[in-house]
């Protein structure tokens, strides 16, 4: 387990349903909130489609399957699981998701499953109190 | 120490820039930095053992150490008993704890 004063922040632009990059992103936030590593995470640009709510769930009409039998996950549930994992509690990390507020109100985003709305200076803070940066770019 | 992490997540048969910027990564280890190539998404194909990547194998008798992301092989359905020279199979707790460092210097493609 890592230090508690072990912080990790990671910027993301990439929408979902679109590139492996989400991820692979997702999985590097979950495996540094279990090992009690504090993680900020800036999503900006498409990125802000990541936790809407109101994504919904589909069947598939290809096999023939309900919404229910294709337990289709979507990528909110998996950022609203981010957000209870990353609670501080039982030795995991904290993790402090800011949607970047223009990119949010440009694409009508407000409903979010986790995190909060903000903007270039809190990147900039989170800059100025991490341990290490991954910026995640597109191609 | 400065360690560098250079995670690739292009495929170099499909997009050049993989290939330029892996010529940093082997720019430093030759001289004697600390480089550590991760490949991960599509770069995973970069590891096959017999896939033609001149700038992989440069590396590893550069001295990188270079890792590639089980979950991606997996997905791929790249054994990890058929990769190149040098190849280490690891996954993302294994990023994680090379970016828990504060001197590593993470860049990526």
């Amino acid at each position: 387990m890592a230090d508690n004063a072990t912080t990790l922040t990671i910027a993301i632009m990439d929408p979902p349903y679109e590139t492996a990059r989400v991820t692979t992103a997702l999985r590097l936030i979950e495996a540094a909130l279990r090992k009690g590593i504090n993680v900020n995470v800036f999503a900006y640009e498409g990125a802000v489609s990541l936790g809407f709510t109101e994504q919904q769930p589909h069947a598939n009409p290809v096999k023939g399957t309900s919404v229910e039998e294709e337990g289709h996950p979507t990528p909110k549930d998996w950022v609203a699981a981010l957000g209870e994992l990353g609670n501080g509690r039982d030795g995991k990390g904290k993790l402090d998701w800011v949607n970047c507020g223009l990119c949010v109100d440009e694409r009508g985003m407000q409903n979010q499953a986790t995190g909060r709305r903000g903007g270039p200076q809190h990147l900039y803070e989170f800059l100025q109190n991490t341990t290490n940066v991954l910026v995640i770019a597109t191609r | 120490m400065s360690q560098y992490l250079f995670i690739e997540s292009q495929d170099p048969f499909e997009d050049k820039g993989a290939e330029a910027y892996l010529a940093t990564a082997l720019e430093l280890s030759k001289r004697n930095e600390s480089v550590t190539v991760f490949f991960v998404e599509n770069g995973a194909h970069a590891v096959r053992n017999g896939a033609q990547v001149p700038i992989r194998d440069a590396l590893h008798s550069a001295g990188a150490r270079l890792k590639v992301d089980g979950f991606a092989l997996r997905e791929r359905g790249i054994k990890a008993d058929g990769l190149a020279a040098g190849i280490e199979v690891g996954g993302v707790d294994d990023m994680v704890d090379l970016l828990a460092s504060p001197d590593t210097k993470a860049i990526w493609h």
